[in-house]
Formats: C-alpha cells, sequence, structure tokens
C-alpha cells in the first residue's frame, strides 16, 4: 500500500490551525515534528528536524482515487489560512509518496549486537547471537528508559564496570533507568545488586530487562529516590545494613554532584563509585563535589562531550 | 538517566487505538522509537478515554529510548464540540457550518494554555480562534 505525506511547515500559532485542516481532509492523525526540546532535559535536539520557532505537521493518507480532490482541498483550506486568517505563518505544502512498511519492526534496524568493553556485548533479544569466548551478552531490549548501550555515557559506564569488578561484590545502581547498568555488574560477577529510580515506569522496564537476562536471583529493581534521606534509608534497609563496595550513577552532571555526599556515606571502605553523564563543562564542579565527599578521582574516560569519572573512597 | 534529546513529536491520535500504521509508525519509526512498546503503552493510558483524540508528546534520547507525556484535545475537538458540529466545512471561506462565542475561544484558550506556544491567553485566543475561522466557523460575540 502507498500513503501520500503531506507536510506543511508552519510556525507554532498557526500549528492547531493546520492540524484541524489535515484532520479534516480524513488522516486518521497528525504528527508534529518539534524544533525545541521537552520540558526537562538539560540539552536540545542537535539536529533540529526544522528551523528554529516552527513546526512541522505531517499526515497521511492513502494513495487511492480519493487523492486529487483531497490533496486540492487542503490546499485550497490552507490558501485560506495563509492568505486570511494567519499571514505569514504557514509555508507551502510539501508532498511525499511513502511506501508501506512494517513499521512495527522496520525500528529494529537501528539496533543490532553492540560490543560496548572488552567483554560486554549488549544484544536486542530479538537478534541470535553466539558469544566469543570471553564475551558477556547481556539481553536488552530499548524502550521506555534511558539506556540501549549506544549512548556515550552508558559505553563508558561498562568500561569502568568491566575495570572493576571482581566479582562477588555488592553493588548499587542509582537512576538505573533500562537497567543497562546493575545487569552488566550482574553479568560481570557482582555477588547483588541493587538498582534504583525515582521513574516507577524505569522500574518497571528495569525489571522486565532483570527476567529477560534470568538474574531475578542476584538484581533487585525498586522505586527510590536516593537524594532524599528518608529514602536513602529505605535503600540502605533493602541492602540488609551491607555496605555497597561499588556505586554507579549515568545520570547528569547536576545530579552527580548532590550524590557525592551520600554515595560518600554509604560506600564501603575503599569502595568505588563511577560516576556518568558529565557534559565536559561542568566536569570541574562534579570533581569539586566529589573530593569534598572524600571520593577520590582515580580515572576518567571522556567520549565526544561526556565524561565518566571513576572515584575511590578512602579506607 | 544521561538525556540528551535527538527529537521531539507531537502525535494527535485516537486514545486506546494506536498501531504502527501512519501517523504513528513512519513519524517514530524514522527515530527507531520502538513503536509497539510507544503504542502498548499509550493504549494502557488513554483506555479509559477511547473515543477521544488524545494528543501525546514524545521525546526521543540520543540513544533512541524515550518518554511521552499526553496533552488536552486538539483545538479542532473542541471547537466542534462547543459548536455542536460532526466536522468542519469542506470549504470554509465560503460556507460556514457553526458558531462558538468569544467566550467559548476563551475558555477553550485557557484549557489549552499549558500546551500552547503562547506568551499570554490574547495569543491563545488567536490561535483558537484561527482554528474556528480554517474550519468554517464563525465566531461571534
Amino acid at each position: 500500500m502507498l500513503y501520500w505525506e503531506v507536510k506543511v511547515l508552519t510556525r507554532p500559532e498557526a500549528e492547531e490551525a493546520v492540524a484541524a485542516v489535515l484532520t479534516e481532509a480524513g488522516a486518521a492523525g497528525v504528527a508534529v515534528e518539534l524544533a525545541g526540546g521537552g520540558e526537562e532535559e538539560e540539552e536540545k535536539p542537535d539536529r533540529p528536524p526544522c528551523p528554529p520557532g516552527s513546526v512541522r505537521v505531517k499526515a497521511y493518507y492513502p494513495a487511492d482515487e480519493s487523492w486529487p480532490d483531497r490533496l486540492a482541498a487542503i490546499r485550497e483550506k490552507l490558501n485560506f489560512l495563509r492568505e486570511e486568517i494567519m499571514p505569514g505563518t504557514v509555508a507551502d505544502l510539501e508532498v511525499d509518496r511513502v511506501a508501506e512498511e512494517d513499521w512495527a519492526e522496520s525500528w529494529k534496524k537501528y539496533f543490532h549486537p553492540l560490543k560496548v568493553g572488552e567483554k560486554l556485548v549488549v544484544v536486542p533479544s530479538w537478534e541470535e547471537y553466539r558469544p566469543s569466548p570471553g564475551e558477556v551478552p547481556l539481553l536488552l531490549d530499548p524502550g521506555m528508559a534511558f539506556g540501549t548501550g549506544t549512548h556515550p555515557t552508558t559505553a563508558l559506564s561498562l568500561q569502568f564496570l568491566e575495570k572493576v569488578i571482581r566479582g562477588g561484590e555488592v553493588v548499587l545502581d542509582v537512576g538505573t533507568g533500562s537497567g543497562i547498568l546493575a545487569l552488566a555488574a550482574a553479568l560481570l560477577g557482582a555477588g547483588r545488586v541493587l538498582a534504583v529510580d525515582v521513574d516507577p515506569l524505569a522500574v518497571e522496564v528495569a525489571e522486565e530487562n532483570v527476567r529477560l537476562n534470568r538474574l531475578q536471583d542476584r538484581v533487585q529493581v525498586k522505586e527510590a529516590d536516593f537524594l532524599r534521606p528518608e529514602e536513602r534509608a529505605k535503600v540502605a534497609a533493602l541492602l540488609g545494613g551491607e555496605r555497597p563496595h561499588l556505586v554507579v550513577a549515568n545520570i547528569l552532571a547536576r545530579v552527580i554532584a548532590e550524590l557525592a555526599w551520600p554515595v560518600g556515606e554509604i560506600l564501603a571502605p575503599g569502595g568505588f563509585f563511577i560516576a556518568s553523564g558529565i557534559v565536559t563543562g561542568k566536569a570541574e564542579m562534579v570533581k569539586e563535589k566529589l573530593t569534598e565527599a572524600g571520593l577520590l578521582l582515580e580515572e576518567e574516560k571522556k567520549s565526544g562531550e561526556w565524561l565518566a569519572f571513576l572515584c575511590r573512597k578512602g579506607s | 538517566m544521561a538525556k540528551k534529546v535527538i527529537a521531539v513529536i507531537k502525535l494527535q491520535i485516537p486514545a486506546g487505538k494506536a498501531n504502527p500504521a501512519p501517523p504513528v509508525g513512519p513519524a517514530l519509526g524514522q527515530h527507531g522509537v520502538n513503536i509497539m512498546a510507544f503504542c502498548k503503552e499509550y493504549n494502557e493510558r488513554t483506555a479509559d478515554q477511547v473515543g477521544l483524540i488524545v494528543p501525546v508528546e514524545i521525546t526521543v534520547y540520543e540513544d533512541r529510548s524515550f518518554t511521552f507525556v499526553t496533552k488536552t484535545p486538539p483545538a479542532s475537538v473542541l471547537l466542534k464540540k462547543a459548536a455542536g458540529i460532526e466536522t468542519g466545512s469542506g470549504e470554509p471561506n465560503k460556507k460556514k457550518v457553526g458558531r462558538v462565542t468569544r467566550d467559548k475561544i476563551r475558555e477553550i484558550a485557557e484549557l489549552k494554555m499549558k500546551d500552547l506556544n503562547a506568551n499570554d491567553i490574547e495569543a491563545a485566543m488567536r490561535m483558537i480562534e484561527g482554528t474556528a475561522r480554517s474550519m468554517g466557523i464563525e465566531v461571534v460575540g
């Protein structure tokens, strides 16, 4: 089946009106691509799909005999909008042919087994993968929680995990997202891993990934905000009074800075803190906080604009 | 969760009925978003609103993981309801199919204010009024 894709570049004030025109013409829905970022993010899209201050409204119609009339009607209404109602807001429409594809499956082409360190290979669950000797496959389906393995901050954390884990450790993963770092820790030999996240959806996704890797006996996922003292007590209780030998957190510079003290407190003497998600511009600020908290920088790794730190608590 | 955004996409789609057909498939597929995971979660969250259009804003991160939030109904849907009509005019420049009061426009603008890219309520009202006129709905009062 073929579709006609109609795209209209417009200023945001006419977005609703353009969406109305395209929907009224019989589209099953419309999509709007925004140039700007979401609400809570530090970073904005680095490849905005359209010029700043504008949005692109898209709709799809079956390529059948009704198309010429439909297109004429859309054109006429957009002209009316452009010329009489909201002048200067709506560009001319563009039309493209789009062949039907198996959209339920085709997004998977972006994901393949990915070797992220010396041993770890992140493998989507739909791929058959035969690990070479020494490789440790980690099964993971990308979804609604950060950490698919393809982001530099995740890769740097995984590399530090490979370096630090010797076997048998108690590990705490703060801000686990998809659970990827907790799973890696367990697969590399950690004795027990507690993964926490403030987002209940991340907890759900991470639990699913724990099951996928059959690590239920060693990895536990809980909803908790490690930045809040009362919830820290809960985390300590979940660890059964044991102090973690390793804490890993791949979040953002601002959060890492805030985590420095509580992590310094909970770590066993001589324990490690892997801190990732730090943009280069904020590295000094984060280092200062870590040092204040008694966490000594042992090594830093860089990938693009991102840094990860390996720190150690004095024994 | 280190977050770097590669795309923000809004969809106006029927509650509880998201599927990989257009517009969802092509809009999300090009960014490598797990479409089945999105549809499942969207349909679960909007199951009690079936019959309505529930817009959603999806944020795609650099590693192709994503999150989404649902938004207020499209202006066109609220306007049709206010005017008591099923569809807009086929020829909005010539044929008017309904009317709404300015007070109603203000009410809709207030409801949608948080989702509109408007600095003040007057700007929001102009957006809603423009949408009304593009559908052949007259604004009176």
